[in-house]
């Protein structure tokens, strides 16, 4: 691994570096997260080096998954010059989800990333916005978790972009003056190289980067203890999602779930007259819509071995179900298991594309002695 | 107009509907009952249907949230055609002319429905609620309460759709001026009158007082809407306040999604139409403009769905209730809607037997609009 310094702070050294690759290395554009002239921040596509004054994509929030965007951008054609990309590291892990799945290519991109603290929920960061962006970095720098992240982003162990081309480190001692920038592909080195900037060898993890999976890590086996799933049953189930509202919007923000139509959406769904009133029968009452408990399950199925844990899908719930961690906790499971981890390897086949009789023996055994 | 007031044993007013209702079911009036009912958890509400006298005693008619816009739920009842069996649809006002204009987007079957609904007084918007459920239950300890509109969804802030009048119901209980140990049911149909037959109830009580009261809190509610009128106005004049106005959202079309007339099922915005877009097509616009912000469509979807739904929106209020960024969404759209409504001399969900403008076109009619761009 190299590494580059450059002297500015963090922000200022990635606009030196994008405003180089517009100027000097022929890039078409680059993508990141940008403060728009409304003052509200969005991820925007910038072709000249005087908007470039706009980005701002360290700032801890994240109103889409950029992998999801990258996927619109590249659905039905590679990009043909190139583009950067600064993303944080689950967007660029979703990003390789999206790539496996056929919505999304790589070619000619430049992935930028950096050592990710955190985001903090879209709902809830205007307020106190100064205060709160303060005490982001200075917690950030003591390898604090910052308080009113994300309740994703304070269990994320995947906090280094270990796929990115160039990773900016944001946890060096002396960040007021200087950054240190690694490479970690080839193609992050030309670029760092084409700037006349000298390379040395140096490891991105530091004590610092290990304080904070530790820390992470224990947070995380509390996060999962709390939620109580393992005894979930269909009380509990409806408990966790009673309040649901049928929108879908955990759906349409999750950078995995990908249909175009979901199939609870579509008219195979529908149920007819006389199937409500049999129902209705047996029953004696029914709630309705009836499938907002089975919606949740059918996501979890397909997206729990794919599921990077982003946090998308809690930020936009209208009705606060802590549906992130519930994910995060059964695809933890789920990957464990088939020996997977989303986003990690553009190469490893996803499981269920990768069938294997063998990954199965055994499981039955495994359901009895857990219970 | 004749009503009847009824006395019941309990002393809330939820509990004497439930009463009525229950002899309605038994005397087979009607076969099944949907009404809103409190969750397990406790913390919100959820639509039950429901055939049995028993399972009546967890309803709560009139809960203070509509989580879900009872239209979208009868949607899912008799999307594929009418019932084979009455139900009693216990709805607010807003919730009864949804299920109307949907009927009229073939999107819901009105045979075999009796609706009842109320003098609403608006409701709590469901997120706060859902934080502190006891807190806000101790606001609104009757259906009788009238909540400060602080304390309401800012759609029902400016609602003056609250009662029987321009709304298709068969059944209406009279809240306004009214005491909260009688109910006072007040047939307005055919339908309602032959629930009261059923019921053995003779309407005798004269309901003038409580038209004047509807007057009075009509008038609070126009007084109310105009003003927000002129602060929408002057917030919208143009693409860059509209840019502003929308700044906040980020585009997960869950205002498209909880709207109870919005049916698609794929929005032309999540289609492979408008989502298809070569990356070259990106990239040159940014290069055009410098940059632009993704998605690049957000500010379109909002303009397509106020244009969509301009004629047949009745105010809920669903769609900024579930906004994840508390966008002012339903107030932009009830003023653009008003100003629609007002040209076509419609007025969504009032009568099951108009049709919706844009599907009766006259040759003969707005004429002024091609001198506009006549030949001069």
């Amino acid at each position: 691994m190299k590494a580059y310094e450059i002297n500015k702070p963090p922000d200022a050294a990635i606009k030196h570096i994008v405003t180089h690759l517009l100027e000097q290395q022929s890039f078409s554009g680059v993508m990141a997260l940008s403060k728009k002239n409304t003052g509200e921040y969005a991820y925007a596509l910038i072709s000249h080096q005087d908007q470039l004054d706009h980005i701002d994509p360290l700032y801890p929030l994240m109103p889409a998954n950029a992998g999801k965007l990258v996927s619109r951008i590249t659905m039905i054609e590679r990009a043909e010059k190139p583009l950067a990309v600064i993303l944080r590291p689950c967007e660029l892990r979703a990003l390789y989800e999206l790539v496996k799945l056929e919505q999304a290519q790589l070619e000619n991109l430049l992935f930028i990333s950096f050592v990710c603290g955190g985001v903090f929920p879209i709902s809830s960061h205007k307020k106190d916005r100064e205060k709160k962006y303060t005490e982001y970095w200075n917690t950030v720098h003591s390898c604090n978790p910052p308080p009113g992240i994300r309740e994703t982003c304070k269990i994320c162990e995947e906090f280094i972009p270990e796929t990115a081309d160039i990773v900016i480190n944001v946890l060096d001692n002396d960040i007021s003056r200087k950054t240190t920038i690694f490479t970690q592909t080839p193609a992050g080195q030309k670029v760092m190289q084409k700037m006349n900037l000298k390379g040395f060898d140096k490891n991105l993890d530091s004590p610092e980067t290990e304080a904070i999976q530790r820390q992470r890590a224990d947070t995380k086996q509390e996060v999962f203890r709390n939620l109580q799933t393992e005894k979930l049953g269909w009380n509990r189930l409806i408990n966790l999602f009673g309040r649901c509202i049928d929108c879908h919007a955990c759906s349409s923000v999750c950078p995995i779930c990908y249909c175009k139509l979901c199939y609870i959406d579509s008219a195979e769904k529908d149920t007819a007259p006389l199937s409500w009133e049999q129902r209705l029968r047996k029953q004696g009452s029914l709630r309705i819509p009836d499938s907002t408990v089975m919606y949740h399950l059918v996501r979890l199925l397909h997206v729990g071995i794919m599921c990077v844990g982003c946090g998308m899908c809690s930020d936009v719930c209208p009705v606060d179900i802590p549906i992130a961690s519930i994910f995060t906790k059964f695809g933890h499971r789920v990957q464990k298991d088939m020996q997977y981890t989303p986003g990690k390897d553009i190469t490893h086949k996803m499981p269920l594309a990768d069938v294997n009789p063998q990954d199965f023996v055994g499981i039955s055994q495994d359901a009895h002695t857990q219970n | 107009m004749k009503g009847k007031h009824i006395q019941y044993t309990g002393n809330n007013l939820n509990g004497g509907i439930k009463e009525f209702v229950g002899s309605l079911l038994e005397k087979k009036y009607v076969n099944a009952v949907l009404a809103p009912r409190r969750i397990p958890s406790g913390e919100s509400f959820a639509y039950e249907l429901t055939n049995t006298e028993q399972s009546i005693e967890p309803l709560t008619p009139f809960p203070p949230v509509i989580p879900i816009n009872g239209a979208r739920v009868l949607k899912e009842l008799t999307r594929k055609g009418s019932l084979t069996y009455t139900i009693l649809c216990i709805m607010r006002p807003c919730e009864i002319r949804a299920s109307v204009e949907l009927a009229k987007l073939h999107q819901v079957d009105l045979e075999n429905i009796v609706f009842l609904s109320l003098d609403c007084s608006g409701v709590m918007p469901t997120k706060e609620y859902i934080t502190d459920p006891e807190k806000y239950d101790e606001l609104y300890t009757s259906i009788c309460t009238i909540l400060p509109p602080e304390a309401l969804r800012p759609a029902c802030r400016t609602c003056v759709h609250f009662t029987h009048e321009n709304v298709p119901t068969d059944l209406h209980i009279a809240i306004l001026g009214q005491q909260d140990n009688t109910l006072t049911i007040i047939p307005c149909s055919e339908k309602g009158s032959q629930c009261m037959q059923a019921a053995n109830l003779v309407c005798d009580i004269d309901t003038t007082s409580w038209h004047d009261k509807i007057k009075e809190h009509q008038d609070i509610r126009l007084e109310q809407q105009k003003k927000m009128f002129f602060d929408i106005a002057a917030k919208t004049n143009g693409i860059t306040d509209l840019d502003q106005y929308f700044a906040d959202c980020i585009n997960c079309h869950n205002c498209m999604r909880v709207c109870p007339i919005c049916y698609c099922r794929q929005c032309y915005f999540d289609s492979p139409d408008a989502t298809r877009i070569a990356a070259e097509d990106y990239l040159s616009r940014a290069q055009s403009k410098g940059g632009i912000t993704l998605p690049a469509d957000k500010l379109l979807f909002h303009l397509g769905r106020m244009s969509h739904m301009a004629l047949s929106c009745i105010g809920c209020g669903s769609c900024e209730d579930a906004c994840a960024m508390d966008v002012p969404v339903a107030h932009i759209l009830a003023y653009m809607a008003e100003k629609v409504q007002q040209l076509f001399n419609y007025l969504p969900g009032r009568n099951a037997e108009e049709t919706i403008p844009i599907i009766t076109y006259q040759v003969d009619e707005f004429h002024e609009y091609e001198d506009a761009k006549g030949s001069s």
